[in-house]
């Protein structure tokens, strides 16, 4: 039964399979059963109790159980619900939630009127990227056709039950994926988070009781609803029942979505799935969780994927994003690339994530630029580890993972930039200079050819020289040369 | 669009319209063409490959032959994706498909029957 690539389809199985614009492609793969089977077999406390037995979590990156949430919404006692859906999918290198919302849109629709008859709601809003117009536009194709048809709306299937999902665009601002900001955005306020408690089950939009899951956690609930929560906990483990989505990208042979069940080891998808690292190069560390994650090196390999092996580890699971790294990538550059983006994205409500990752991106700047200092390494986990324990948001708690967890598993990396101003990987510009080799040069004039600013000099069949002054570090020479006569150092 | 009014009517629907989906089933007899059009795989020239399909299928006539867009299969590496489904028969994954394997698949495959021996993705997914 289970296939020798070990990708098992629950949140994608429709994804590549139906068209994603009818409604009877989606229906004729028990499509709005589940929905049928919650309204007219179930109670919405047996709706409740069937997620909760499930042990279904947040695909979104926390991992809370979805069942929790739906119980503390079902309890807390309003005259209007909302029931959210959390398409901000922000995290660079992450796709997940775009290929469910492009491939499978309906499911999505199924679950949260589900989840509305659940906890007692009747509206519904997507809070979806504004750069996502062709998820923007299946969904809107398939809110008409599931109105018009009577499976959303007033009455649905004569059940009584009513409950309207209406779409709302995301600027692009990165904090919007955390529930607070987005709520506040979706009210028309600033994206900015607030404390919690009060949590969005008891006060939220438009401070009633709402309820919000991302999109992979929605993709899951109608089979749980309708094969059962024993069907669902059969994939998985334990702790983490039920399937992954991972966007697998970097320097891995197969780039793309990938559902596995929970506990498969890392190793598993990135040398079976993905195929191995590309042009033979050797495996550093896979980033999981995106800017909130942190980098698993190769000793880890074999760990089983799941909520808490990966926190144990370091990194998170996020919305699963995985990307791949080989010995060309420099941890310091990667753990700089992901501050860089979290201190732009900042909203700058709390001073820890404002100011902080803003001075942690400084200390990375110099150590990159060869200007590090001994005490740089303290300080980064130091300030890294105080602006986890006192920012406001998700955001500024989990912004210095990746310096964090690179401090972690690659420090000799660091030591070698702070004290021998080198890049091992050879991958920060300020740090490497290319040189030619006289001995092996043969003045082909492929370098000067290819050397975009034409800083490469030399006459044919002689010694080429590099004018380091003008050299802009850009390794074309080096990749171009066929007699190994450019050195990087 | 008819409006459904109970479960029953939605159990009917399904039924009836089991043959008109894109899926394959085994009395529905006809050839559908999925052209994974999510993102990615427009970004990579899926329109384009299923426009050379369709001009392709007129000339040669094939009336039992449909063409749809599905989203992403995971395979992004590979796009632009056609999976071939036959009645009766295990789909065929086409990957990085240009617009002479288009062809190549509408006459090769369709006309004479007979998978191309190159493009052929090794897809097993399990779908509980």
């Amino acid at each position: 039964m289970s296939s020798g690539t070990g990708q098992v389809r629950i949140a994608l199985r429709n994804c590549g399979v139906i068209d994603p614009e009818s409604i009877k492609d989606y229906i004729a793969t028990d499509g709005y059963d589940a929905l049928a089977k919650a309204l007219f077999d179930m109670s919405p406390d047996e709706v409740v109790e069937t997620v909760k037995k499930s042990g279904l979590r947040g695909r979104g990156g926390a991992g809370f159980p979805t069942g929790i949430k739906w119980e503390t919404a079902r309890r807390s006692e309003s005259d209007i619900k909302y029931v959210l859906c959390n398409a901000d999918e922000g995290d660079p290198g992450a796709f997940m939630d775009r290929s469910v919302l492009e491939g499978d849109p309906h499911c999505v629709l199924e679950a949260m009127a589900i989840c509305g008859y659940a906890i007692g709601a009747s509206q519904g809003i997507i809070y979806v990227r504004a750069e996502y117009p062709l998820a923007v536009k299946r969904l809107q194709i398939a809110i008409e056709q599931a109105t018009d048809m009577g499976l959303l709306g007033d009455n649905i299937l004569g059940s009584g039950f009513s409950f309207n999902v209406r779409l709302y665009f995301g600027a692009g601002a990165f904090v919007c994926g955390e529930e607070t900001s987005l709520m506040n955005s979706v009210q028309g306020g600033r994206g900015e988070p607030r404390l919690k408690p009060p949590f969005p089950a008891v006060k939220g939009l438009w401070d009633k009781p709402t309820n919000i899951n991302n999109v992979e956690t929605y993709a899951n609930v109608a089979q749980i609803i309708r094969n059962g929560w024993e069907w669902f906990r059969q994939f998985g483990t334990e702790k983490s029942p039920g399937t992954k989505v991972f966007a697998l990208a970097g320097k891995v042979n197969n780039v793309g979505l990938v559902e596995v069940p929970m506990g498969t080891p890392l190793r598993v998808i990135i040398e079976d799935i993905g195929g191995g690292i590309r042009n033979n190069k050797k495996f550093k560390a896979a980033q999981t969780g995106g800017p909130s994650g942190g980098c698993i090196p190769a000793e880890h390999l074999d760990t089983p994927i799941e909520y808490e092996s990966l926190i144990s580890l370091g990194s998170m699971m996020g919305s699963g994003g995985m990307i791949v790294l080989d010995e060309d990538d420099c941890m310091v550059g990667i753990s700089k690339f992901y501050l860089t983006f979290t201190a732009e994205e900042s909203c700058g409500k709390c001073t820890p994530c404002r100011i902080g990752n803003v001075r942690l991106l400084e200390i990375l700047d110099r150590i990159t630029e060869g200007k590090g200092e001994e005490k740089d390494m303290d300080d980064l986990e130091n300030l890294g580890n105080t602006i986890k324990d006192t920012a406001l948001c998700g955001l500024g708690q989990s912004s210095p993972n990746p310096i964090i967890s690179t401090l972690r598993y690659f420090s000799d990396e660091y030591k070698e930039h702070i004290y021998h101003k080198r890049c091992p990987a050879g991958s920060c510009s300020k740090l490497i200079g290319y040189k030619i080799l006289p001995d092996k040069c043969t003045g082909c004039t492929v370098c000067a050819r290819n050397c975009p600013v034409s800083c490469i000099s030399g006459e044919r069949k002689k010694v080429h020289v590099i004018d380091q002054e003008r050299c802009i570090k850009c390794g074309v020479c080096f990749s171009k040369c066929r007699f190994k006569a450019i050195v990087r150092g | 669009m008819t409006k459904l009014g109970s479960w029953d009517e939605l159990k009917k629907f399904r039924e009836d319209n089991r043959k008109e989906t894109s899926l394959l089933t085994s009395d529905s007899g006809k050839t559908v063409l999925a052209v994974g059009e999510a993102t990615c795989g427009i970004a990579a020239g899926a329109k384009r490959v299923a426009e050379v399909l369709r001009k392709e299928i007129d000339k040669q006539g094939l009336e039992n032959v449909s063409i749809i867009a599905t989203g992403c299969f995971g395979y992004c590496y590979a796009e632009p994706m056609v999976e071939v489904r036959e009645p009766g028969k295990k789909s065929v994954y086409y990957g990085y498909v240009t617009e002479d394997t288009a062809r190549e698949i509408v006459s090769g495959h369709l006309l004479k029957g007979k998978p191309l021996t190159q493009n052929i993705l090794n897809v097993e997914v399990w779908i509980p």
